[in-house]
């Protein structure tokens, strides 16, 4: 195999599978908004500091007894919060190249009056075009009713 | 000669009119002319190659979000329309909550009504852990009894209801939507779209005059024209014969040759990530990778040994996290559609 084949297959495994380990020191972010750290590993315990979605926190292990809680540091801020609170990656931020690069948030965007969802303009024409039918435009814009009135509960997926 | 340059001809736009002025040139012995109708159709090779080399381009050509998105809904509705129907009973409740989809509601449906929110619930929780939380997720439900999903970007996921019937609890049908959010937040498709618009604009560029598709040919080689020199492009303002050209294209690249390999893989680790961080159990993942036909439903997989044999080292990064974590019953919505 030749240096650069060799090469190549090291970047494709690198592509497949991206080293993620969570170790004790390792980083995660937050991805509540106003993520509560507490004194203790328990719902009731003290606030000793709020985050906000995008800061990374230094992960140190799941509480023993309590393993839904887990210890973050960040600067001065230290104790416990939710394990739903973190996340793996640290959050993209989408940008509309015509407002020359600004940020925007893909739920406001989308309530905006620029996306109006419902399908964007491009979608619209194709279908138009195609002669899509009008059941299989009113679905889709339907089921993006449907995602737009679904809101994240902040205690994660699994009950 | 002769025949050299009528091939040249034939792969420019506009040399027509010069092989024409060639020919006649020959044949009324004006050595001079036909030479110098050859230099035009030389000159129009050389200009049309440049085009096709500008076309290159569109290959790496990093997509806006507006781009992205704009895409990602006509290509959505394309694959849409290749399938049975998307499932869109809804509750009254639901319906009176969006009345600005203008969906009458069909009560009766017992259990069957809200199954799409239910999914987006699911989708939604998971794309939050996500590395493109802010993309206006839609996670919609096809009425096909065939075990399928696939997305589209800018943040559509599909699944069909045969494969929420193939699933056995929640944290495997979290598995099926967080490999497709793996393809959306990777952009896998838009390696594939970059390739379509590349592909398009050469055939474009190269389109001969006098077909019945002239005429269109022309347009669409003028408008990619117009994006090869663009800063960026929004397709919302494109024509529709530019985006049904598109969509067309990248649809059927993504139904006859999948993702590809690697990002079916890395689609997997996104999945597995995805399950720890919302609490999900991941070994449920493995489980639904080992009992599906190996090489994928419809599009092509890569063999599921493979699949679960790229996930291994997943568990042992994270044996310290996952903790707690939980495979869920199927909500009632979801039990309905297994019946």
């Amino acid at each position: 195999m030749t240096r650069a084949s060799s090469l190549l297959v090291a970047a494709c495994l690198a592509l497949a599978l991206p080293a993620l380990a969570v170790k004790p020191g390792g980083k995660l972010y937050i991805k509540t908004k106003d993520t509560k750290v507490l004194d203790k590993a328990d719902a009731k315990g003290k606030v000793v500091g709020t985050l906000q979605p995008g800061d990374e926190v230094v992960w140190q292990g799941a509480d023993a007894k309590e393993k839904q809680f887990h210890a973050v540091e960040m600067g001065k801020v230290k104790g416990f919060t939710l394990q739903s609170n973190l996340s793996p990656s640290k959050p993209q931020t989408e940008l509309l190249a015509r407002d020359n690069g600004a940020p925007i948030d893909g739920k406001a965007f989308a309530s905006s009056g620029a996306a109006t969802k419902a399908l964007n303009e491009a979608a619209l024409k194709a279908a138009g075009k195609k002669q899509t039918k009008a059941e299989l435009v009113k679905g889709l814009a339907t089921a993006e009713g449907v995602a737009a009135s679904v809101t994240v509960e902040s205690k994660g997926g699994a009950k | 000669m002769k025949r050299t340059l009528i091939v040249a001809c034939m792969v420019a736009l506009s040399g027509c009119s010069a092989l024409n002025r060639m020919g006649n040139s020959l044949a009324s012995g004006n050595v001079r002319g036909a030479v110098s109708a050859g230099q035009e159709l030389e000159a129009e090779r050389k200009k049309l190659e440049a085009k096709q080399a500008k076309c290159k381009a569109f290959e790496n050509q990093k997509a806006t979000y507006e781009e992205e998105t704009g895409i990602g809904g006509a290509v959505a509705l394309n694959l849409a329309a290749r399938t049975s129907g998307i499932y869109i009973e809804i509750s009254p409740e639901l319906a009176s909550s969006m009345p600005q989809a203008g969906v009458k509601p069909k009560p009766g449906k017992g259990p069957k009504t809200d199954l799409t929110a239910y999914v987006n619930r699911i989708g939604k929780t998971l794309a939050a852990n996500s590395e493109r939380p802010g993309l206006d997720w839609t996670f919609v439900v096809l009425d096909s009894t065939t075990p399928n999903a696939f997305s589209a970007p800018g943040g559509y996921v599909f699944i069909t209801t045969g494969m929420i019937a193939s699933v056995e609890n929640e944290a495997q049908l979290a598995g099926v939507l967080g490999h497709e959010i793996g393809h959306v937040t990777g952009r896998h498709a838009m390696t594939a779209y970059g390739k379509t618009k590349a592909t398009s604009c050469t055939a474009a560029m190269a389109a001969g005059i006098g077909t019945s598709a002239a005429k269109d040919a022309v347009n669409l080689s003028g408008e990619f024209e117009l994006l090869l020199s663009a800063a960026n492009i929004d397709l919302n303002k494109a024509s529709a014969d530019l985006i049904v050209k598109l969509s067309d294209g990248l649809a059927d690249e993504l139904v006859s040759r999948g993702n590809g390999p690697e990002y079916e893989f890395a689609a997997d680790g996104v999945a597995y990530d995805l399950l720890v961080f919302s609490g999900y159990d991941p070994n449920e993942f493995e489980k639904l990778l080992a009992k599906l036909p190996d090489g994928g439903f419809l599009t092509p997989h890569p063999g599921n040994k493979d699949r679960v044999a790229k996930l291994a080292p997943r568990k042992a990064e994270f044996a310290d996290f996952a903790t707690g974590l939980k495979a869920p019953a199927l909500d009632p919505v979801a039990k309905a559609v297994k019946k």
